[in-house]
């Protein structure tokens, strides 16, 4: 408990640690999902299922307000005593690093069809390790910094959204709520997935400077991904025609696949390039999350030999799966399913067993330690 | 520091590595497919694909390769490979052309999956229909002419930049064919002595060819669309009777160009029908008038008599697109925000309830000057 004093880090790189962690591979195929259920008025799910992550998140914050210098692994062991606590963590620690491998196979079967399709998957894994081993070795104040620094980079995607504009027909986007509420709720059961993120608040809480604005924090960073969702949906739609949609796998590649200026053609080639970057953001936190874990689970290992364990993990894995475009894209759904059930599912009983602890120990008159 | 050298070690190993990306292709080993053209003849599928060719040997600058037993549209990209010198590549395709038979049949565009299924395949490549064999566009060449791969892109370009034809890219089209509250329509070229482009073509819901459009009805089905991109120029023959005294000659001409187009649709639905109500304001220069008429005095006269000839020839072309069942101009589209129920209910076969639809036009004209003459 008394390690993470060391390590602080600051409000903006807590925002930018979780709105990058949310923006992954899901905001690619997020509009032709949507349109799928919801038709063009998907983007009213985006708002409700900000809306929903928003309080998942407050959820977890008034969880760890009461020991604000514990992360999620002591408070395992404070509230459920040792042997369940390591279990838990032991399962939060197999979801992180899940977690981490399904971004990584994702992004490279989006990478082997979009860009490269005779290079073997290991080859892209094995270049994609040797940056990742570089930033999760350092540990939590590293990726805080790599975050903020990413960020800035990719904020140019925002103007490459802004060509397509030239052809839209914003008409398509009307009228609102054209099928009534029930598509549009039943759609917000996808958006969530896409918020998946945010549960990094239970470990990152800890080292968070200031921790009055930790509040303020988790609100900004689920708006800015919810923003940044929104744009991207509302200028997919107003683009394709409602039943095109739904032929693309990930819309907004194709949408930038048609800029077409002087100079330079095929846009989604550069794009998808920097977006690998930017998505580098989710496994790599993850991935550096599960490596403080194992530390805090077993105290003596070192952090630079459980993550080369880590990538080589994933290196045999790719060797050995060969897994094909649609394996991956059940292992990713897997994978937020259970997502899900921590971040939206978990915080809410442990606020409430911590209400009932308390309620017990006040009416007992116990101590509170 | 004890890993230094480790490290270094790692980084080299890593660099040699890097060039281990197999997907590289050498561009002399490469064909660009910059054209490529599908037809029937003959009651056969063609292909056919046009590449410049870099080589200061050779004296024609492209080389052409057709394909006529192809088992599918990539199939035949197979098949180019056996033809030429390097290895057909498709992502840079210019144009591609579509025979006006082929559209005839119907239900082709299926043919086309290909074009958008792989990554590497361009989007952004114009569109257009041949009218006659697709042959004769792809094996054009003169000597006076830049290169087929080049000259093609530039002729639908540019005339499509003065309105007299479309520019539709393949994406766009895609869009278009998928799009239940519109239907496609496509640029037209043909073959006299010069490759010429030649207004529209107009297909179904299905992609079947329907009407064609000639350069003005062009222009004037932008209008319509909301879709001209700089000035649209329009003439009309004016009426002998009311241009002042009448010319043996000369037909009374009169030329304006659409500065600036704002339109208005409202649309209702009633008694199992589409009311539309347009409203055209137009702001056009006068660049022609062959007959004497005195512009300062009588401008109110000239204006209204222009309104009159704009708004028959607009719900000319409006029967023209009824009577066919189509809807290229995408009042669909509108159809669909505002009277989504009402739309819904017909989205399946929108071409038959826009040709009863109970579509009504106004056009006013402001005349801003005429030109440097009184």
């Amino acid at each position: 408990m008394q390690k993470s004093k060391s390590i602080q880090i600051t409000w903006l790189q807590f925002v930018l640690l979780i709105h990058g962690t949310q923006v992954g591979v899901g905001f690619l195929t997020l509009p032709r999902e949507l349109a799928k259920v919801a038709g063009t008025d998907g983007w009213i799910s985006i708002i409700l299922g900000g809306v929903l992550s928003v309080v998942a998140s407050l959820f977890i914050i008034h969880a760890m307000k009461r020991q604000p210098e514990a992360t999620l692994f002591d408070l395992f062991n404070h509230y459920f005593g040792k042997w369940v606590g390591k279990t838990a963590s032991v399962i939060f620690l197999f979801y992180l690093i899940g977690g981490s491998l399904a971004i990584i196979f994702s992004i490279v079967s989006i990478l082997r069809i979009w860009l490269m399709p005779k290079t073997p998957d290991f080859m892209l894994i094995l270049l994609l390790a040797v940056p990742t081993y570089m930033i999760v070795h350092h540990g939590i104040k590293m990726i805080g910094r790599y975050a903020e620094l990413i960020f800035y980079f990719s904020l140019w995607i925002i103007i490459l959204l802004a060509f397509p504009l030239n052809h839209s027909h914003w008409l398509y986007l009307l009228p609102f709520i054209k099928e009534g509420w029930m598509p549009i709720l039943s759609a917000t059961r996808l958006t969530i997935l896409s918020y998946l993120g945010f549960e990094i608040t239970f470990i990152l809480y800890p080292f968070l400077m200031n921790k009055k604005k930790a509040v303020s924090a988790v609100i900004v960073a689920n708006t800015l991904t919810m923003l940044f969702y929104i744009l991207t949906t509302l200028v997919c739609f107003s683009y394709f025609s409602s039943l095109e949609i739904l032929q693309y796998t990930w819309p907004t590649l194709s949408l930038l696949k048609v800029i077409r200026v002087q100079f330079l053609d095929r846009w989604d080639v550069i794009f998808l390039a920097m977006y690998m970057i930017v998505i580098s953001v989710t496994w790599i936190v993850y991935m550096s999350l599960a490596v403080f874990g194992v530390k805090q689970l077993i105290p003596k290992s070192k952090p630079s030999i459980t993550t080369v364990v880590i990538l080589l993990i994933t290196l045999a894995l790719s060797l050995v799966l060969d897994l094909s475009h649609t394996q991956v894209t059940q292992m990713t759904r897997t994978m937020s399913n259970i997502g899900i059930v921590i971040a939206y599912v978990f915080p809410l009983c442990l606020w409430g067993y911590v209400k009932l602890l308390e309620g017990i120990r006040r009416n007992h008159g116990g101590d509170s330690s | 520091m004890k890993y230094y050298w480790l490290k270094i070690c790692i980084i080299v190993v890593l660099l040699g590595l890097l060039p281990g990306c197999y997907d590289k292709m050498y561009l002399e080993d490469a064909t660009l497919i910059l054209v490529l053209g599908f037809d029937i003849e003959e009651d056969r599928f063609i292909v056919y694909s046009s590449s410049p060719l870099f080589n200061k040997d050779a004296k024609k600058k492209t080389e052409e390769f057709y394909d006529d037993k192809p088992v599918s549209v990539r199939h035949s990209k197979n098949n180019f490979d056996t033809m030429s010198s390097g290895i057909p590549s498709a992502g840079k395709i210019q144009t591609i052309l579509i025979g006006k038979k082929l559209l005839e049949h119907g239900n082709w565009f299926s043919m086309l999956d290909t074009l958008f299924r792989n990554a590497e395949s361009s989007v952004n490549a114009n569109v257009a229909v041949v009218n006659g064999p697709v042959s004769e566009v792809v094996y054009y060449h003169a000597d006076d002419k830049p290169p087929l791969t080049l000259l093609l892109p530039k002729l639908i370009s540019s005339s499509s930049k003065k309105n007299a034809t479309l520019d539709t890219t393949l994406q766009e089209f895609h869009r278009q064919m998928y799009d239940q509250a519109m239907t496609p329509a496509l640029p037209m070229i043909r073959k006299n002595t010069n490759l010429v482009a030649e207004g529209a073509a107009l297909l179904n819901e299905q992609g079947k060819y329907v009407t064609s459009l000639d350069l003005q009805e062009t222009t004037l089905l932008r209008v319509l669309q909301r879709n001209l991109t700089g000035v649209g120029s329009y003439t009309a023959n004016v009426p002998e009777s009311q241009a002042g005294q009448p010319n043996p000659i000369v037909q009374s001409k009169l030329s304006v160009d659409i500065a600036k187009l704002s339109v208005r649709i409202r649309t209702s639905y009633e008694h199992g029908r589409f009311i539309f109500n347009l409203r055209y304001k137009m702001k056009t220069r006068i660049t022609e008038r062959t007959f004497p008429f005195n512009t300062t005095m009588r401008k109110t006269q000239l204006q209204k008599q222009l309104d009159s000839l704009i708004q028959r020839d607009l719900m000319a072309l409006i029967h023209k697109i009824q009577k066919n069942c189509i809807d290229p101009i995408g009042l669909g589209i509108i159809a669909q925000a505002y009277q989504y129920h009402a739309w819904k209910k017909v989205k399946d076969h929108w071409g038959d309830a826009l040709s009863e639809a109970d579509i009504r036009l106004s056009v006013k004209t402001e005349m801003l000057d005429s030109g440097v003459l009184q």
